[in-house]
């Protein structure tokens, strides 16, 4: 892949708090231009000192990084990043709009970038309000609305849907998902894998600072085709003729066949010859937390 | 550089907490400079001395609304203007929005002048409050005592306005680096606090009572002495003993060095440390 392809790249990215404690263990990250990418990993694994280090918030012990081409922290290279990291931080008596002009002055960033902003994030009729009376999930959107601002390349987003409500975590979700889609790259991290797996399109797990795993979502969901019919046992036989009796396993009454979607049709011509009713084939999928706790515990 | 100083502009001139310390700064002065004095003057002349009496249009007396605006409230108001650098400088760690700022794009340093730059520009603005106040009172005193409407020439109400900035950012830059240094405006108080009313009002008084000369010399090292000691010599406040030994260049010189030393300090720690 060409280093242009990538917003993130690090390299043995490594922070050392004093005191000791290793929190970032030589990451080496990789985040491709375009895609939703989702940093998973359990509370207290380093995502959030990841995160702070890619904003230059924190500077690393040893390794390196490359932020929108630029080195962490350096000016021009935040001046393409939005980020939120931990929870939203704003002025309590100012409006959220006034916040939002701090945040536009910061920026030298012009002053009706900021009316465009609370409204993509649908604040506008808000926006006369002090941020101290906003509910958590309109600080969340003002957080994002701040880190929107900048038109960034790369967004940052730690913890997004933390504390919100259930149509908060959907309205939150979406506009992930729309951003994505919008050619930003997004860059986000969570505990929440349920929420993970709806947004994101690749994924590292990281335990204990360490990148573990990282993978394309809907690879590493992949589990296979399930497969019902009738009579079963004629099923059974069917299918370890095509696919070899190991590959097969019997799950809640259906077939699960360790194979790829592209040898679905193979498997589907076999059951059919051999005069078998079909009532159910599609690829199987794993959700991201059984991923996840399958590369989690075979790491411990 | 601009946008960041237009940027901590709107959150200073928007803070209700800096409006309360520009009004208690109001209020101290009106009581401990004039209206007590008033008071005394206009219900009750028949209980004051000639020289009381003439103390008190002395320093009502629109001649000498410099000196009262530089001194007479005296470390009260110096210990509102260290909240006010408290204010601006550790109030960002209480909102948890430095680490905001900080990502948006400007350069630590630049965060910090800017910053600066607003802290300065909020202390000039809270000394030409007092001014403004002390000459309104000093009027109003000269109206309903019958005193004389002579001013002070503009040379020494430059003097002594540019005294009351510099005692002023010094203080304030105090606070800004006891901010920086705590990371808590609640700590940078209780330390910034206990050191004014306790070591500068207090201790530093004793000590330069001392018979051995060493330890008499020992406040005139510290801001506090060398501000009581500008005022002094521009002809406010009541003085003291480090007062009468130190002359304004001395003391203006301290107090420069103490505001550039926290100024500096305090830029090096935001620039270099992690922002957890």
């Amino acid at each position: 892949m060409h280093t242009s392809d990538l917003v993130v790249e690090t390299a043995a990215l490594t922070k050392r708090y004093r005191g000791g404690k290793l929190a970032v263990d030589s990451l080496d990250l990789k985040v491709r231009r375009g895609e939703i990418y989702g940093l998973v990993g359990p509370n207290g694994a380093g995502k959030t000192t990841t995160l702070r280090m890619l904003v230059g918030l924190i500077r690393p012990t040893s390794g390196s990084a490359l932020v929108a081409g630029h080195r962490p922290g350096a000016p021009a290279g935040l001046r393409k990043i939005g980020a939120v990291i931990e929870n939203p931080a704003f002025y309590t008596y100012l409006s959220g709009r006034d916040n939002l002009r701090v945040v536009a002055h910061y920026g030298d960033i012009a002053e009706r970038a900021v009316e465009t902003a609370l409204e993509e994030v649908d604040l506008l009729p808000a926006a006369k309000g002090r941020y101290g009376s906003y509910s958590l999930g309109m600080k969340q959107r003002l957080g994002v609305a701040a880190a929107l601002i900048k038109e960034p390349e790369l967004l940052i987003l730690d913890e997004p849907t933390n504390g919100l409500d259930p149509q908060g975590m959907v309205e939150m979700r979406g506009l992930i998902k729309s951003l994505g889609t919008a050619g930003h790259t997004v860059l986000v991290c969570s505990h929440l894998l349920s929420e993970m797996q709806l947004i994101c399109h690749r994924f590292g797990v990281i335990q204990n600072g360490r990148l573990i795993a990282e993978d394309d979502l809907a690879d590493a969901r992949q589990a296979g085709l399930l497969i019902r019919g009738n009579p079963a046992g004629r099923v059974r036989v069917a299918l370890e003729r095509v696919a070899g009796a190991k590959a097969i396993a019997v799950r809640d009454g259906a077939f699960m066949v360790n194979a790829d979607h592209v040898q679905a049709a193979e498997i589907h011509r076999a059951l059919v010859r051999a005069g078998v009713e079909i009532t159910e084939l599609r690829p199987a999928e794993r959700s991201l937390e059984e991923v996840f706790l399958e590369i989690t515990e075979g790491r411990q | 550089m601009i946008g960041p100083v237009r940027g901590e502009w709107l959150k200073a001139w928007r803070s209700p907490y800096l409006w309360t310390v520009g009004l208690l700064m109001v209020l101290v002065l009106l009581a401990r400079g004039y209206g007590l004095d008033w008071f005394l003057m206009s219900q009750s002349p028949a209980t004051l001395s000639p020289a009381n009496i003439a103390s008190y249009k002395q320093a009502l007396a629109p001649a000498a609304f410099a000196q009262q605006a530089l001194g007479n409230p005296g470390g009260v108001i110096w210990a509102l203007e260290f909240v006010v650098g408290v204010l601006i400088f550790g109030s960002e760690y209480g909102w948890r929005t430095l680490a905001a700022m900080l990502m948006v794009g400007p350069s630590r340093a630049t965060v910090f002048g800017a910053k600066t730059v607003v802290l300065a520009g909020i202390v000039v603005l809270l000394v030409l409050l007092r001014f403004v106040t002390a000459l309104a009172s000093s009027l109003i005193s000269a109206v309903t005592l019958d005193l004389p409407f002579r001013l002070p020439s503009a040379g020494d109400v430059a003097t002594a306005f540019a005294a009351a900035c510099l005692i002023a950012i010094t203080y304030a830059s105090f606070g800004a680096l006891l901010s920086l240094i705590f990371r808590r405006a609640s700590i940078a108080y209780a330390v910034g606090l206990t050191y004014l009313f306790v070591f500068e009002d207090r201790a530093f008084g004793v000590i330069a009572k001392s018979s051995a000369q060493s330890l008499r010399d020992l406040p005139t090292g510290f801001p506090g002495p060398n501000s009581v000691a500008l005022v002094h010599n521009l002809g406010g406040g009541t003085g003291s003993a480090v007062a009468a030994s130190t002359g304004s260049g001395q003391a203006a010189l301290v107090l420069a060095v103490y505001c550039l030393a926290a100024l500096g300090v305090g830029c090096a720690i935001l620039v270099r440390r992690d922002e957890t």
